[in-house]
């Protein structure tokens, strides 16, 4: 099996994979990250999306051993010293979160956004967050929230 | 008219229709909520199912050597390992297939392996042989006599008795509601009109699919763990359909990432369950692939409406006549309630004094027809709100000035003979919205003359199932800090929130201390459902009487301490006092003078079940309460219409809902918004295609839910009519949130450009014939 070394909220780890394994799987099943959310496994959902050196990924498209030596951040990894994030806290604030389960998802695609946009238009945002399906909450919320993240 | 809205502002509460932190909001956006997806058990093993791709066929014979003998498989069932039938409303569905299967998708063999990869090979191995029978896929031919059946012994299952039947045909439920006298009716009207109404398959969508989980108790009984709305119901349904005890089966929730219906009643479970008995104790779990939700899970029941109605010339509503036709599928589910549900807003929130309505559940050899947000109303909504316009138009009538004529007041009967006394908003929704929306005065300017725009509503009202109960206990620790035990079940319409802002407000302590866990079937009572938008009610009152009954013990406790009897003591900001004393002990110190150090919990409970409901008369549907709380709604929708390619944008949508006191402002508009758009899928983009029983658009990647770009502004507005028996003057709100969107958004289209389409979805093509037959 192939070794993969990686790092994956800023813990190392050194795994062997087998070569058909997606970064989906290892890191719900090898790393027991659940944050990561199993919805459609077609890349179409956005639920699974992590970053991978900083950029959105769909983890269930994703080979495990193509983030050979990546930086990979899941919604686990997005507090920085035990603190909620601005854009976590602002979906609190906002109502943004319902069932929750295409939060995590939402979370990382708006990160990037805002990592490479820091004042981003509704639009913007919006456009940013076409691939992420949420059936609650009509997203209303989720767009307010990441553009108060912003302000 | 005396309008019966009064601000929550105004009414001096501490906690409720306050904002507050969405109790288990930290977990979500961290991602250490744990929904059933996440599930894993010690020794778990994973299931994968082998479905049938014929919607009707005999199976001849089933060969499972080569996935038995497979490295890595536990256990491998089959239909005739598990000779069972589950259902709700009627007991017809085997745990898998037996004799033949009557979808495709239906459960045919199942396998239980230590790896899904290996399940899935093994499941590759089974080879089953079919000999195909003709198919009914349409249910109006289905209702014809001599049609294929779908099931020869509907005679022979097990069947609530609300409902009728009719062995030898395919017709599974039929609800009626005989009210006035109909062709009386019909000779006072001065003009009546019929017309056609269908709706199409759409499929919940919630982002976590059905899973479960199942293990061997060491009781002999069973536990299930579930991503499912109604513990109870999945306990009765079980432990019916294995002949266990009721208290041998146990039923856990877990986290659920959306619902919607979808998962009221066993789906998942039964085939999980069987293979559960036969994997040496080990839990078994199963999820659905997305495939799985859209052609094995359940849908919303298509529906074919024909209303036939009689008005004044002035638009007085005088008769009105539906037959309702409800595609339910292959099985049952909760077709027979759906469609009756329907009949019970055929007329809509108006008052029509001629009535008779024929409400029809049919199998076919199509997809389940099961329970989806609103329960067969948004469907009658699309019809009565959509010839609502029709007829107004057709009279010259304002569509307003028509609604505002007929809509129920206090002191009205609904079409099922219920006289309305309290919390009937239903024109103060109508008013806000129209207020809201700007109603009556000019669109701003489409940007080409190839668009154009339009402005369109509709009200409606809905019940909720009754009677129901709801049991809470409010457990308090010697420090004072209280749990809050019950089954109902947090989806992310945010009850868990509501419960302790309610709990709150009457104990009058804070918020942070009170926690909420999940449901458990061993150790949480009895709830009906969480399901109907019947939660916040009926739990919310049960939680109200176990803070009472709690509240209670500690003025009993109280008594020695303050030398006072203890009906001179009240409790009040989480102590008890004498009244009109200023002195208080706090609960945690009467705990601990009458316990000692090593304290005690007391419990608090709490039953409600709505008083004075009446089940309907099963040949008129005739009661003199139905529901313990009916809800009201208005949408009004802008849109816009490209004349060239049919293609339609909504561009705001404005949505007065009368749920009583709001407890929770925040969740509500959250509900509001998030119906909305699920009504504007249901109305423009969203169709589960089955041609001939064969689902053909079974992904996300070809069923299209709105996403960001398609969601417009949205503006939710709570008009709070108290009811006088709701917590607080609470009703309910879930399900209304999507059942005015679709009619609003036709009504609005005609308005932009004389076309009508009625028939859901309005895609382009539909549309475009629409156009070209109002000659644009």
């Amino acid at each position: 099996m192939p070794h993969l070394s990686l790092t994956v909220n800023g813990d190392k780890h050194e795994l062997e994979v087998p070569a058909n394994r997606t970064l989906f799987a290892l890191i719900r099943e090898d790393l027991g990250l659940v944050g990561t959310k199993d919805a459609c496994r077609q890349g179409v959902c956005g639920s699974c999306t992590v970053l991978v050196d900083g950029v959105p990924m769909r983890s269930c498209l994703a080979l495990a051993v193509r983030c050979q030596g990546t930086h990979i951040t899941t919604v686990e990894g997005l507090k920085a010293d035990g603190k909620l994030s601005r854009l976590q806290q602002e979906f609190i604030n906002a109502g943004a979160v319902q069932c929750g389960y295409c939060t995590p998802g939402m979370l990382i695609m708006a990160t990037a956004l805002l990592a490479e946009n820091p004042r981003p238009t509704e639009t913007q945002v919006r456009e940013a967050l076409i691939g992420n399906l949420c059936r609650c909450t009509g997203y209303v919320r989720v767009v307010r929230a990441v553009m108060a993240a912003a302000s | 008219m005396n309008d019966q809205s009064t601000p929550t502002v105004a009414r001096g509460f501490r906690y409720v229709g306050k904002p507050a932190l969405r109790s288990e909001a930290i977990d979500k956006v961290t991602g250490t909520w744990i929904y059933g997806a996440d599930l894993a058990l010690p020794g778990m093993l994973h299931a994968k199912v082998l479905r049938s791709p014929y919607p009707h066929a005999r199976i001849v014979s089933i060969d499972l050597r080569r996935a038995r003998s497979l490295s890595g498989v536990r256990a491998v069932v089959t239909g005739d390992d598990v000779p069972y039938l589950f259902g709700s409303a009627i007991r017809d569905e085997p745990f898998l297939a037996r004799g033949k299967v009557r979808y495709a998708g239906e459960p045919v063999a199942a396998v239980a392996a230590s790896s899904e990869s290996i399940a899935r090979e093994a499941i590759d191995l089974i080879e089953v042989e079919y000999a195909e029978l003709a198919g009914v896929f349409d249910p109006l031919e289905a209702m014809e006599p001599g049609a294929v059946l779908v099931h020869e012994d509907l005679g022979s299952y097990e069947m609530e008795a609300a409902f009728n039947r009719y062995p030898g045909s395919n017709i599974v439920g039929h609800s009626r509601i005989r009210r006035g006298d109909i062709e009386q009716g019909f000779r006072e009207s001065e003009a009546v009109f019929e017309d056609v109404f269908t709706t199409q398959y759409v499929q919940h969508c919630s982002m976590e699919g059905h899973v479960c989980a199942a293990q061997l108790a060491a009781d002999g009984g069973v536990t299930v763990w579930s991503s499912c709305q109604s513990p109870y119901n999945f306990l009765r349904d079980l432990a019916k359909a294995l002949g266990l005890p009721y208290s041998r089966v146990r039923v856990i929730a877990t986290g659920v990432g959306g619902a919607f219906g979808a998962k009221m009643y066993l789906r998942a479970e039964p085939l999980t369950v069987a293979l559960a008995m036969r994997s040496d104790g080990r839990p078994v779990k199963y999820a659905h692939t997305r495939e799985e939700e859209f052609v094995g899970a359940v849908v919303k029941h298509p529906a074919h409406l024909t209303f036939k109605t009689g008005v004044k010339r002035d638009g007085t509503m005088v008769a009105r006549k539906v037959t309702a036709v409800y595609n339910t599928g292959a099985y049952g589910d909760a077709g027979p309630q759906v469609a009756r549900n329907s009949a019970f807003s055929g007329t809509g929130p108006y008052r029509i004094p001629h009535v008779w309505i024929d409400s029809y559940c049919v199998y076919t050899n199509n997809p389940i027809g099961g329970a989806f947000r609103g329960f067969g109303v948004p469907q009658a909504t699309w019809a009565h709100e959509s010839q609502m316009d029709m007829i107004a138009h057709r009279l010259g009538i304002d569509p307003v000035e028509m609604r505002m004529r007929n809509l129920l007041e206090p002191g009205d009967a609904t079409c099922t003979g219920e006289v309305l006394y309290t919390s009937v908003g239903a024109k103060q929704t109508l008013r806000r919205a129209i207020e809201a929306s700007g109603y009556g005065t000019a669109l701003p300017a489409a940007s080409s003359a190839r668009v154009a725009r339009g402005r369109g509503l509709a009200t409606m009202h809905k019940l909720t199932n009754t009677p129901t109960n709801s049991t809470a206990i409010v457990k308090m620790h010697q420090d004072g800090t209280v749990n809050l035990v019950c089954s109902s079940v947090e989806l992310g319409q945010g009850i868990n929130t509501v419960f302790r802002q309610i709990v709150a407000e009457r104990l009058g302590i804070p918020m942070e201390h009170i926690s909420i866990g999940s449901a458990d079937t061993h150790y949480t009572p009895y709830d009906q459902s969480t399901s109907g938008s019947r939660s916040v009610f009926h739990m919310g009152n049960a939680m109200l009487r176990a803070a009472d009954d709690l509240a209670r013990q500690l003025c009993e406790l109280a008594a020695p301490l303050l030398d006072a009897p203890v009906e001179r003591l009240e409790f009040r900001d989480g102590g008890v006092a004498q009244i009109g004393s200023m002195r208080l002990i706090p609960a945690k110190e009467i705990i601990e003078r009458r316990f000692g150090a090593r304290g005690n919990t007391l419990n608090g409970e709490g039953s409600f079940t709505p008083p004075g409901a009446q089940p309907p008369d099963k040949e008129t549907g005739q009661s003199s309460k139905m529901s313990a709380f009916w809800m009201y709604a208005t949408h009004v929708a802008d849109v816009e219409v490209d004349l060239e390619t049919g293609k339609v944008r909504v561009l705001k949508v404005v949505a007065a809902h009368d749920a009583g006191t709001i407890i929770h402002p925040e969740g509500a508009e959250g509900q509001i918004e998030g119906g909305v758009v699920q009504g504007i899928g249901a109305t423009l983009c969203e169709e589960m295609r089955v041609s001939d029983g064969i689902v053909t658009n079974a992904s996300f990647a070809e069923y299209k839910i709105p996403t960001t770009m398609d969601a417009p502004e949205i503006v939710p507005l709570l008009v709070e009519v108290p009811h006088a028996e709701g917590p607080y003057g609470a009703k309910g709100l879930a399900e209304p949130a999507l059942a005015p969107t679709a009619p609003a958004i036709a009504n609005a289209i005609f308005n932009a450009t004389g076309a009508r389409v009625t028939s859901l979805p309005i895609t382009p093509e539909k549309l475009l014939r629409a156009l070209k037959q109002a000659g644009k």
